[in-house]
Protein backbone atom coordinates (compact mmCIF):
# COMPACT_ATOMS: atom_id res chain seq x y z
CA UNK A 1 0.00 0.00 0.00
CA UNK A 2 2.72 2.25 1.16
CA UNK A 3 4.21 1.53 -2.03
CA UNK A 4 1.43 2.20 -4.92
CA UNK A 5 1.06 5.49 -2.61
CA UNK A 6 4.69 6.09 -2.93
CA UNK A 7 4.15 5.41 -6.96
CA UNK A 8 1.60 7.74 -7.28
CA UNK A 9 2.98 10.70 -5.31
CA UNK A 10 5.79 10.61 -7.48
CA UNK A 11 3.84 10.69 -10.28
CA UNK A 12 1.50 13.21 -9.35
CA UNK A 13 5.01 15.36 -8.68
CA UNK A 14 6.30 14.36 -12.29
CA UNK A 15 3.03 15.20 -14.24
CA UNK A 16 3.34 18.85 -11.87
CA UNK A 17 7.19 19.15 -12.84
CA UNK A 18 6.20 18.98 -16.57
CA UNK A 19 3.76 20.90 -16.47
CA UNK A 20 5.71 23.33 -15.40
CA UNK A 21 8.36 23.15 -17.85
CA UNK A 22 5.55 23.09 -20.76
CA UNK A 23 4.48 26.12 -19.78
CA UNK A 24 7.61 27.88 -18.92
CA UNK A 25 8.26 26.61 -22.27
CA UNK A 26 5.59 28.00 -23.81
CA UNK A 27 6.65 31.55 -22.64
CA UNK A 28 3.12 33.22 -23.46
CA UNK A 29 1.65 35.83 -21.98
CA UNK A 30 -1.90 34.09 -21.66
CA UNK A 31 -2.30 33.36 -17.91
CA UNK A 32 -4.26 30.28 -18.11
CA UNK A 33 -1.21 27.54 -18.27
CA UNK A 34 0.10 29.41 -14.82
CA UNK A 35 -2.62 29.18 -13.34
CA UNK A 36 -3.27 25.87 -13.40
CA UNK A 37 0.04 25.06 -12.15
CA UNK A 38 -0.84 27.57 -9.38
CA UNK A 39 -3.87 25.52 -8.96
CA UNK A 40 -1.91 22.53 -8.98
CA UNK A 41 0.66 23.53 -6.42
CA UNK A 42 -2.33 24.75 -4.28
CA UNK A 43 -3.62 20.80 -4.44
CA UNK A 44 -0.45 19.95 -3.09
CA UNK A 45 -1.17 22.42 -0.26
CA UNK A 46 2.53 24.47 -1.61
CA UNK A 47 1.14 27.48 -1.08
CA UNK A 48 4.71 29.63 -1.53
CA UNK A 49 5.23 27.95 -5.01
CA UNK A 50 0.82 28.10 -5.92
CA UNK A 51 1.47 31.97 -5.42
CA UNK A 52 4.76 32.37 -7.11
CA UNK A 53 2.63 30.86 -10.32
CA UNK A 54 -0.27 33.23 -9.79
CA UNK A 55 2.08 36.18 -9.58
CA UNK A 56 3.14 34.70 -13.29
CA UNK A 57 -0.52 34.36 -14.31
CA UNK A 58 -1.53 37.91 -12.99
CA UNK A 59 0.82 40.68 -13.66
CA UNK A 60 1.19 40.22 -17.55
CA UNK A 61 -2.27 39.57 -17.81
CA UNK A 62 -4.10 43.18 -16.42
CA UNK A 63 -6.89 42.61 -17.88
CA UNK A 64 -10.52 41.86 -16.09
CA UNK A 65 -9.32 38.44 -15.95
CA UNK A 66 -6.75 40.07 -13.99
CA UNK A 67 -9.00 41.32 -11.53
CA UNK A 68 -10.75 37.54 -11.07
CA UNK A 69 -7.14 35.69 -10.99
CA UNK A 70 -6.06 38.47 -8.12
CA UNK A 71 -8.95 37.63 -6.04
CA UNK A 72 -8.48 33.74 -6.58
CA UNK A 73 -4.91 34.18 -5.81
CA UNK A 74 -5.60 36.16 -2.42
CA UNK A 75 -8.31 33.82 -1.79
CA UNK A 76 -5.77 30.65 -1.99
CA UNK A 77 -3.59 32.67 -0.02
CA UNK A 78 -5.56 33.87 2.88
CA UNK A 79 -3.15 33.44 5.80
CA UNK A 80 -0.61 33.93 3.47
CA UNK A 81 1.40 37.14 3.81
CA UNK A 82 1.29 37.71 -0.32
CA UNK A 83 -2.80 37.49 0.36
CA UNK A 84 -3.12 41.16 1.26
CA UNK A 85 -1.01 42.25 -2.04
CA UNK A 86 -3.06 39.93 -4.17
CA UNK A 87 -6.50 42.17 -2.48
CA UNK A 88 -4.82 45.04 -3.49
CA UNK A 89 -4.44 44.69 -6.52
CA UNK A 90 -7.90 43.13 -7.47
CA UNK A 91 -9.20 46.17 -4.85
CA UNK A 92 -7.07 48.69 -7.31
CA UNK A 93 -8.05 46.84 -10.51
CA UNK A 94 -12.07 47.04 -9.62
CA UNK A 95 -11.67 49.99 -13.06
CA UNK A 96 -11.76 47.01 -14.70
CA UNK A 97 -15.57 46.40 -14.29
CA UNK A 98 -15.32 44.63 -10.95
CA UNK A 99 -18.98 44.13 -9.70
CA UNK A 100 -20.33 45.47 -6.75
CA UNK A 101 -20.28 41.95 -4.83
CA UNK A 102 -16.63 40.81 -6.16
CA UNK A 103 -15.76 44.53 -4.58
CA UNK A 104 -17.69 43.91 -1.79
CA UNK A 105 -15.83 39.84 -0.95
CA UNK A 106 -12.37 40.88 -1.77
CA UNK A 107 -13.02 43.65 0.67
CA UNK A 108 -14.22 40.72 3.19
CA UNK A 109 -10.89 38.53 2.22
CA UNK A 110 -8.70 41.77 2.62
CA UNK A 111 -9.95 42.61 6.38
CA UNK A 112 -9.92 38.41 6.85
CA UNK A 113 -6.11 38.59 5.59
CA UNK A 114 -5.37 41.06 7.83
CA UNK A 115 -7.20 39.75 10.56
CA UNK A 116 -5.29 36.45 10.30
CA UNK A 117 -1.92 38.20 10.01
CA UNK A 118 -3.16 39.76 13.24
CA UNK A 119 -3.30 43.48 11.99
CA UNK A 120 -6.52 43.65 14.20
CA UNK A 121 -7.48 47.67 13.43
CA UNK A 122 -6.81 47.58 9.53
CA UNK A 123 -9.07 44.44 9.56
CA UNK A 124 -11.90 46.02 11.51
CA UNK A 125 -11.74 49.50 9.68
CA UNK A 126 -11.92 47.28 6.63
CA UNK A 127 -14.72 45.35 7.43
CA UNK A 128 -16.78 48.48 8.67
CA UNK A 129 -16.53 50.03 4.80
CA UNK A 130 -17.90 47.05 3.50
CA UNK A 131 -21.28 48.35 1.24
CA UNK A 132 -24.13 45.69 -0.06
CA UNK A 133 -26.27 43.99 2.49
CA UNK A 134 -25.14 40.26 2.44
CA UNK A 135 -21.62 41.03 2.41
CA UNK A 136 -22.19 43.61 5.26
CA UNK A 137 -24.07 41.30 7.35
CA UNK A 138 -20.90 38.35 7.21
CA UNK A 139 -18.34 41.50 7.59
CA UNK A 140 -20.29 42.28 10.75
CA UNK A 141 -20.20 38.68 11.54
CA UNK A 142 -16.12 38.76 11.39
CA UNK A 143 -16.47 41.80 13.58
CA UNK A 144 -18.29 39.50 16.04
CA UNK A 145 -15.63 37.05 15.78
CA UNK A 146 -12.77 39.81 15.88
CA UNK A 147 -14.49 40.82 19.14
CA UNK A 148 -14.65 37.79 20.71
CA UNK B 1 -13.09 15.10 -8.20
CA UNK B 2 -16.74 15.81 -8.24
CA UNK B 3 -17.96 11.90 -8.27
CA UNK B 4 -15.57 11.65 -5.18
CA UNK B 5 -17.60 14.67 -3.32
CA UNK B 6 -20.73 12.93 -4.77
CA UNK B 7 -19.67 9.27 -3.38
CA UNK B 8 -18.70 11.49 -0.03
CA UNK B 9 -22.24 12.65 0.25
CA UNK B 10 -23.44 9.09 -0.17
CA UNK B 11 -21.43 8.11 2.45
CA UNK B 12 -22.43 10.41 4.91
CA UNK B 13 -25.75 10.41 4.35
CA UNK B 14 -25.55 6.72 5.24
CA UNK B 15 -23.93 7.82 8.20
CA UNK B 16 -25.60 8.06 11.52
CA UNK B 17 -26.57 11.72 12.48
CA UNK B 18 -24.38 11.52 15.86
CA UNK B 19 -21.06 10.48 14.10
CA UNK B 20 -21.96 13.43 11.44
CA UNK B 21 -21.56 16.37 13.65
CA UNK B 22 -18.19 17.57 15.25
CA UNK B 23 -18.86 18.47 18.68
CA UNK B 24 -19.10 22.69 18.93
CA UNK B 25 -17.37 24.16 21.67
CA UNK B 26 -19.98 26.72 21.84
CA UNK B 27 -23.51 26.33 23.35
CA UNK B 28 -26.28 25.02 21.83
CA UNK B 29 -28.39 28.50 22.26
CA UNK B 30 -25.27 30.72 21.23
CA UNK B 31 -24.28 28.65 18.19
CA UNK B 32 -28.10 28.27 17.16
CA UNK B 33 -28.00 32.43 17.22
CA UNK B 34 -24.49 32.82 15.45
CA UNK B 35 -25.91 30.52 12.99
CA UNK B 36 -29.09 32.47 12.27
CA UNK B 37 -27.54 35.70 12.23
CA UNK B 38 -24.82 34.50 9.23
CA UNK B 39 -27.11 32.79 7.28
CA UNK B 40 -28.80 36.04 7.30
CA UNK B 41 -26.65 36.93 4.59
CA UNK B 42 -27.72 33.99 2.50
CA UNK B 43 -31.41 35.61 2.30
CA UNK B 44 -29.88 39.33 1.74
CA UNK B 45 -31.36 40.17 -1.82
CA UNK B 46 -28.12 41.14 -3.21
CA UNK B 47 -26.90 37.39 -2.14
CA UNK B 48 -24.83 35.71 -4.97
CA UNK B 49 -24.50 31.85 -4.23
CA UNK B 50 -21.97 31.29 -6.60
CA UNK B 51 -19.73 34.45 -5.45
CA UNK B 52 -20.58 33.95 -1.26
CA UNK B 53 -21.69 30.40 -0.70
CA UNK B 54 -17.96 29.32 0.19
CA UNK B 55 -17.69 32.81 2.41
CA UNK B 56 -21.00 31.88 4.52
CA UNK B 57 -19.46 28.50 5.02
CA UNK B 58 -16.27 29.72 6.01
CA UNK B 59 -17.38 32.53 8.30
CA UNK B 60 -19.68 29.93 10.18
CA UNK B 61 -16.90 27.45 10.66
CA UNK B 62 -14.22 30.53 11.85
CA UNK B 63 -17.33 31.48 14.15
CA UNK B 64 -17.11 28.08 15.73
CA UNK B 65 -20.52 26.60 14.03
CA UNK B 66 -21.00 22.85 13.78
CA UNK B 67 -21.58 22.46 9.80
CA UNK B 68 -23.75 19.61 8.99
CA UNK B 69 -22.06 16.81 6.55
CA UNK B 70 -23.51 18.42 3.96
CA UNK B 71 -23.01 21.74 4.43
CA UNK B 72 -19.15 20.47 4.64
CA UNK B 73 -19.54 18.49 1.03
CA UNK B 74 -21.13 21.55 -0.53
CA UNK B 75 -18.41 23.31 1.04
CA UNK B 76 -15.94 21.59 -0.62
CA UNK B 77 -17.62 21.85 -3.52
CA UNK B 78 -17.62 25.81 -3.89
CA UNK B 79 -14.25 25.76 -2.86
CA UNK B 80 -13.30 23.34 -6.39
CA UNK B 81 -15.60 25.55 -8.30
CA UNK B 82 -13.46 28.53 -7.07
CA UNK B 83 -9.92 26.68 -8.07
CA UNK B 84 -8.83 25.68 -3.91
CA UNK B 85 -8.79 22.13 -4.51
CA UNK B 86 -6.65 22.24 -1.26
CA UNK B 87 -9.42 23.46 0.54
CA UNK B 88 -11.99 21.35 -0.85
CA UNK B 89 -9.76 18.32 0.20
CA UNK B 90 -8.78 20.25 3.63
CA UNK B 91 -12.93 20.19 4.41
CA UNK B 92 -13.26 16.42 3.30
CA UNK B 93 -10.84 14.92 4.87
CA UNK B 94 -12.19 14.83 8.40
CA UNK B 95 -15.59 13.36 7.38
CA UNK B 96 -13.20 10.61 5.36
CA UNK B 97 -11.22 9.86 8.43
CA UNK B 98 -14.46 9.88 10.48
CA UNK B 99 -16.36 8.12 8.58
CA UNK B 100 -13.32 5.20 8.23
CA UNK B 101 -13.41 5.41 12.21
CA UNK B 102 -16.59 4.27 12.90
Amino acid sequence: MEHLRDNADEDRHGGLERSVEAARHRNQPQPRPWLLVAQAFAGQQDFERAVEFYELAIFPAQTRLSTDLATRAADLARAHRRAIEFYLLALRDRRYDLRLEELAMAQLNYGIALFKLNRLDEARATWETIQGDAAGILARAWLDIAAQ
Amino acid sequence: MSRILLLLAALMLAAPASAQATRSALGAEREAELRASILAAVAAPDFRSVTMQLEVYRTLKEAGVTLSSAELIDMAEQARKRGLPGEALAVVYPLVSRRCAS
